[in-house]
C-alpha cells in the first residue's frame, strides 16, 4: 500500500569536501502539508532544500516522492523551487518570466496561457505584468518569484526564505498568499522569522549543524524544549550550542 | 518547446541590451570603414593586401564573433550569480538542452551579424568600385558556422567559470589575443617566427584563414580543409569543456 507522504528523505547526507552540510536527515512530509525548516545561518536548510528539489546530488541517502524512488528528471516535473535570491530573467517582463518558466517545464501552449493568467490573477500581478522584472520593488519581485514557481502547477513547492527583506505589509500579504496555497500544494519553506513559521506551518523542523534536532507543531516544540514560548524553544533546540561554540 | 522557451529568453536578454548593438554590429562596421580608409592610404609598393576588402571582410567577421563570445559570457555569468540559472536547473531539462538554449539564439545573432557586415562590405565595394564575389561571401558565411559555435562555446566556458565582473575582463583579454594571433589587423605570416608558430596552434588564425579561402571560392584549398579540421577539433573540445564547467559550477551553487 502506498503511503500518503508527498516527499520523504531517508538518511540524506551532503558532504562538501571534509565538512558535512547535512547529516543523515530523515523526514516525511504529508500531502498538502505546509512544513517549515528553521535554523540559524549555516544550519544546512538551503542545502537540504536543494537536495529535496533535486538541484543538488546527495552524498548519501534517498528521496521518495509519493512513496516512489523516481528519477531526478521525473521528480523535477512535479516540484518547483523559489530561491531566497530574487532569481528571474532581469530583462524580461513579469508575464514573459512566467511564460518562460511554464515553457521550460514543457507545459503545452493552452495550459501555459491558462496557468499564466491564473497566477497573474492570484498574485495580483496584473498591473505590473508588462513591466521589466528588474524595475519592480522588492515585494513585487518576491511575488513574481513565487508565481514563477507556481505557474507550473507543482505538487510540491519549495520556498527558501520567501519573505526575506520584505516590509511588514508585504510580508503579511505574502503570508496570505501562501496560506491560500495550503492543502492544494505541499509546501516546504525555510525561514529565519519564528513568527512566520509559527503562523504558517503545520509542522516545523529545527535544524542545527546539518542535523534535524526536533520536528513537530510549534506547541509540541515548546513542550519538548520545556519553554513557555516558541522563541525560547527555538533557542533551546537550535541556537545555544552553536553560540557557546562561537564564544 | 523547452529549448524554444529558453532560446527566446536568451535572445530577448541580449537584444534588449543596447550595448550588444554597439559592440556586435556597430564596432565591426566602424572598423570595416576605418580599415578600408587605411588601406587606401597604403602605397602599392608596400605589397600589403590584408586590408583589401576580400581579405578584410572575413577578418572583421571573426572580430565580430569575439563580441558574441563576450555577450555570451556576460549573460551566463549574470545568470549564475543571480541564481537564475540555479532556478532553471530545477526544471526538467537535460544539460544539452541548456547548452542548446544558450547557443541557438546567439548563433542566429552571429549569422545576422555576418549578414550586416557583408552587406556593408558590398556597399563599400560598390562605392569603391571593387569586386566582391557573392558566391565567395555565401561560402565564407557557411564556413563560419563552426567558428561561431566555437566562439559561443568560449563564451559559455567563461560565463560558467567566472563571475560577472571577471568574465568580461577575461573575454577582453581573449579578444586582444584573437586580434593579434588571428592575423586580423596584421600579416602574422609575414612576421613568422615563434609568433606565427603559436598562432598556427590556436584556432583564431585558422578561423580567419578559412573565411578568406572560402571568400576566394577555393574549395580545393589545403588551408581551407586543414584549418577547418583544427576548428572542428577546437569546437568539440570547447563544447565538452563548456558542458563540464557548466555542469560542475551549477551543481556547486
Amino acid at each position: 500500500m502506498k503511503n500518503s507522504y508527498a516527499i520523504e528523505a531517508k538518511n540524506l547526507t551532503k558532504r562538501f569536501g571534509d565538512s558535512i552540510a547535512v547529516r543523515s536527515v530523515n523526514l516525511a512530509i504529508g500531502e498538502g502539508e505546509l512544513f517549515g525548516l528553521l535554523g540559524i545561518n549555516g544550519a544546512g536548510k538551503t542545502t537540504l532544500i536543494k537536495m529535496l528539489c533535486r538541484m543538488l546530488k546527495p552524498t548519501e541517502g534517498e528521496m521518495l516522492i509519493k512513496g516512489q524512488n523516481i528519477s531526478n528528471f521525473e521528480a523535477k516535473k512535479r516540484i518547483n523551487f523559489s530561491p531566497q535570491e530574487t532569481a528571474f530573467a532581469q530583462g524580461l517582463t513579469v508575464r514573459e518570466n512566467l511564460v518562460l518558466m511554464a515553457g521550460m517545464y514543457g507545459l503545452e501552449k493552452k495550459l501555459c496561457i491558462k496557468n499564466v493568467k491564473e497566477v497573474i490573477s492570484r498574485f495580483d500581478l496584473g498591473e505590473v505584468q508588462n513591466k521589466r522584472a528588474k524595475t519592480l520593488s522588492g515585494g513585487w519581485q518576491r511575488r513574481l518569484s513565487i508565481a514563477m514557481a507556481l505557474v507550473t502547477d507543482p505538487d510540491i513547492l519549495f520556498l527558501d526564505e520567501p519573505t526575506l527583506g520584505l516590509d511588514v505589509i508585504a510580508r503579511r500579504e505574502l503570508w496570505e498568499t501562501i496560506l491560500q496555497l495550503k492543502s492544494k500544494t505541499t509546501i516546504i519553506l525555510t525561514t529565519h522569522y519564528l513568527e512566520e513559521a509559527e503562523h504558517l506551518c503545520d509542522r516545523i523542523a529545527v535544524m542545527s549543524k546539518g542535523v534535524i534536532t526536533a520536528v513537530g507543531t510549534s506547541k509540541e516544540l515548546e513542550e519538548k524544549a520545556g519553554t513557555e514560548n516558541f522563541e525560547e524553544a527555538f533557542i533551546a533546540l537550535a541556537g545555544t550550542e552553536l553560540r557557546r561554540e562561537a564564544i | 518547446m523547452k529549448i524554444k522557451a529558453f532560446s527566446f529568453r536568451n535572445a530577448k536578454e541580449i537584444l534588449r541590451d543596447p550595448l550588444s548593438y554597439i559592440f556586435c554590429v556597430g564596432f565591426p562596421l566602424v572598423m570595416l570603414v576605418i580599415m578600408t580608409v587605411v588601406n587606401k592610404s597604403i602605397p602599392k609598393e608596400a605589397a600589403m593586401d590584408i586590408f583589401n576588402l576580400s581579405k578584410l571582410v572575413p577578418a572583421i567577421a571573426v572580430f565580430g564573433f569575439t563580441f558574441i563570445m563576450l555577450f555570451m559570457a556576460i549573460l551566463l555569468s549574470k545568470d549564475r550569480e543571480s541564481m537564475f540559472l540555479s532556478r532553471l536547473c530545477g526544471a526538467p531539462m537535460k544539460p544539452w538542452e541548456f547548452m542548446a538554449g544558450y547557443t541557438l539564439p546567439v548563433l542566429i545573432i552571429a549569422l545576422l551579424q555576418v549578414a550586416v557586415t557583408y552587406a556593408a562590405a558590398l556597399l563599400i565595394a560598390f562605392i569603391e568600385g571593387e569586386k566582391l564575389s557573392l558566391l565567395g561571401m555565401a561560402m565564407s558565411a557557411a564556413t563560419f558556422i563552426p567558428v561561431m559555435l566555437m566562439f559561443i562555446n568560449f563564451g559559455i566556458i567563461l560565463g560558467a567559470a567566472f563571475g560577472s565582473k571577471s568574465a568580461p575582463g577575461i573575454a577582453s583579454v581573449l579578444i586582444t589575443v584573437v586580434s593579434l594571433l588571428g592575423g586580423i589587423w596584421m600579416d602574422i605570416e609575414a612576421l613568422g617566427g615563434s609568433f606565427f608558430a603559436a598562432a598556427k596552434k590556436l584556432p583564431f588564425y585558422w578561423a580567419v584563414e578559412i573565411g578568406r579561402e572560402a571568400m576566394a571560392t577555393d574549395v580545393g584549398s589545403q588551408r581551407l580543409w586543414g584549418g577547418g579540421l583544427i576548428i572542428a577539433i577546437y569546437l568539440i573540445a570547447t563544447f565538452l569543456i563548456g558542458m563540464a564547467v557548466l555542469k560542475k559550477n551549477v551543481q556547486e551553487m
